[in-house]
């Protein structure tokens, strides 16, 4: 259980990082400096995938304790004879369990974040500031730390909770985005944050090649990947430009944030949907490429 | 044989194409549309995440065909953890670590090519970040991209020919930014450069345990993510978005797209040096770790 725990608060930290990557472009656009929000994002993202690198192996043995489990009970050790037994399928139940808990962290930490963004974006603000002011990444860490235990007040007010006026004021103005997007964005974040969490349960639905099956997670993602880069980033990009050379508001980038935040959120819920087709169409691709 | 090729092959790709990473905001500066670059440059950039991915398991198979042949060679009497020490062994390791000295060598290559291609290619993503603005297709910006290539309208020069002043070394651009990003770029190009094909030695020099030591590249690749992480991207960044900002000089952009490029090229040569004292260390790792 220790195990399951760990992995949902990490899996919490990473998502949470993710959604707060919206706000570094906000605080880009308020400061004029694009680049160095962004810069300063990608050194907070080294921890995001410190994270993934941890939890990688502790999933993986969650799916392991579970082959074993059954190959201990039932006697049956190689073969698919082991998922017709029963003790292995009331096995199985419980670890989707365990795994759609870890979906479920996800959105936990997407919901975290919806409500840290407008702090994060007053963070990255003053982190840019400082930046600007010493010129060294590791100096500004240790500045923005101090000014943040000091409760320096030089730089402005720090907390700021989203207001429910706000919220409403976003779905009353015009959609400024292509109305394709955010479709776009739920099916590639959905599959996103079930693609690795499927192909350990498409491992365990077909032990003896359960590596495979874990290394076809990244054929998942990167398609995932790469309809991102092809159909969302760019579009959002162009918004954003706009802004930046002032022929739009920070209002529409704003808003532009909101839906994205938005969508990831329903998108960490279609997630639980996707969960069992994506398992059994990696299953079905490792079978191709096995037999 | 065949597989080595391909492997000169995507390496030359994966750097030619890492080279331009710093033009694409010089291109980026000089539409006022940075973001939009940076998305257009990341869809070409996939072509490199996507070939670094073929390049591993490629480079750990020739890897394990030539200590399988070895131990054929050597033949029953052979025990687990004495076949370095075989004769025929050794002349096979001397002949792999050429091989993987020719792979860094592609990627000197690389990086010279993209470096000469930069105004060009400048030029190009110009001409695709207008396209794209104005019809929102990814497909017709590529095609006006490729259009652009050879020779674009209402310009005098064909685009090739925009490299040959950078063969000059007096029309090269004076050195005024900060040193520091560049010897760091060095550093973390040399270490880039290098770090799986030292993995991948290391492998060979402990066979017993040479899926550890190649998994060990990672670490390696970790310092100088950090290191580019924490040195080299913010400074370049703030430069940029000064140039953006009208507070810099658009040359200071096109001095760093050039000087990045330029040292990229060294830190590849470095990478010579490097490989065998990180295969050394990555051996060294592997020996703890098991």
């Amino acid at each position: 259980m220790d195990r399951l725990f760990v992995v949902f608060v990490l899996t919490m930290f990473i998502h949470l990082i993710i959604v707060l990557n919206y706000s570094c472009r906000l605080a880009g656009l308020r400061t004029r400096r694009l680049l160095t929000a962004i810069s300063i994002c990608s050194v907070i993202n080294l921890a995001a995938s410190a994270a993934n690198t941890i939890q990688a192996p502790l999933l993986s043995s969650l799916v392991e304790h579970t082959i074993m489990n059954g190959a201990l009970e039932t006697g049956v050790t190689a073969g698919n004879g082991l998922l017709t037994e029963e003790f292995y399928q009331v096995q199985l139940s419980i670890l989707a369990g365990k795994l759609r808990l870890v979906i479920l962290a996800a959105t936990a930490g997407s919901v975290a974040a919806a409500f840290f963004i407008p702090t994060a974006v007053n963070l990255f603000t003053r982190a840019v500031r400082i930046f600007e002011a010493t010129g060294s990444m590791p100096r500004m860490l240790g500045r923005l730390f101090l000014s943040l235990i000091r409760g320096e007040k030089q730089y402005g007010p720090l907390f700021h909770l989203p207001s429910l006026k706000s919220v409403l004021n976003f779905t009353r103005q015009k959609i400024l985005i292509p109305k394709t997007l955010p479709l776009i964005n739920i099916l590639t974040c959905g599959v996103f944050t079930t693609g690795v969490l499927s192909s350990l349960y498409a491992g365990a639905l077909y032990p003896d090649f359960r590596s495979t099956a874990v290394v076809m997670s990244g054929v998942v993602n990167g398609m995932a990947m790469v309809v991102m880069a092809l159909a969302v980033e760019p579009r959002i990009s162009l918004i954003t430009d706009e802004a930046m050379r002032g022929n739009r508001g920070e209002a529409d980038v704003k808003q532009l944030v909101f839906y994205m935040v938005v969508t990831r959120l329903i998108a960490t819920l279609t997630a639980q949907v996707f969960f069992l087709p994506c398992a059994y169409l990696i299953r079905l691709l490792v079978r191709l490429l096995t037999n | 044989m065949e597989r080595f090729l391909v492997v000169i092959g995507l390496t030359v790709l994966i750097h030619l194409i890492s080279t331009l990473a710093y033009s694409v905001r010089l291109a980026g500066v000089r539409t006022e549309r940075l973001l939009t670059a940076f998305s257009l440059y990341n869809i070409i950039f996939l072509l490199v995440s996507f070939s670094n991915g073929l390049l591993a398991p490629l480079l750990t198979s020739i890897m394990e065909t030539g200590i399988k042949t070895s131990l054929l060679q050597a033949g029953a009497g052979i025990g687990p953890g004495h076949l370095t020490e075989h004769e025929a062994y050794r002349e096979y390791l001397v002949m792999l670590a050429l091989h993987m000295r020719g792979v860094i060598a592609a990627a000197t290559l690389g990086t010279l090519v993209g470096t000469v291609l930069i105004p060009c290619f400048v030029r190009v993503f110009i001409r695709a970040i207008g396209v794209f603005e104005a019809t929102e297709s990814l497909l017709r910006t590529f095609a006006a991209g490729v259009y652009a290539f050879p020779a674009e309208r209402g310009h005098k020069r064909p685009c090739i020919k925009t490299a040959v002043p950078l063969l000059r070394v007096r029309t090269w651009p004076r050195l005024t930014l900060p040193k520091n990003v560049f010897i760091a770029n060095i550093l973390v190009t040399g270490i880039y450069t290098t770090s799986v094909l030292s993995a991948v030695y290391a492998g060979a020099l402990f066979p017993d345990f040479r899926t550890t030591a190649t998994v060990l590249s990672a670490a390696v690749n970790g310092f100088a993510t950090v290191l580019a992480a924490l040195v080299v991207e913010p400074s370049a960044s703030s430069i940029t978005d000064e140039a953006l900002r009208g507070e810099r000089d658009e040359s200071d952009v096109r001095q760093l797209a050039f000087y990045m490029a330029l040292t990229r090229f060294l830190g590849t040569l470095l990478a010579q040096a490097f490989f065998l004292p990180l295969a050394y260390l990555i051996r060294l790792f592997a020996f703890f770790v098991v």
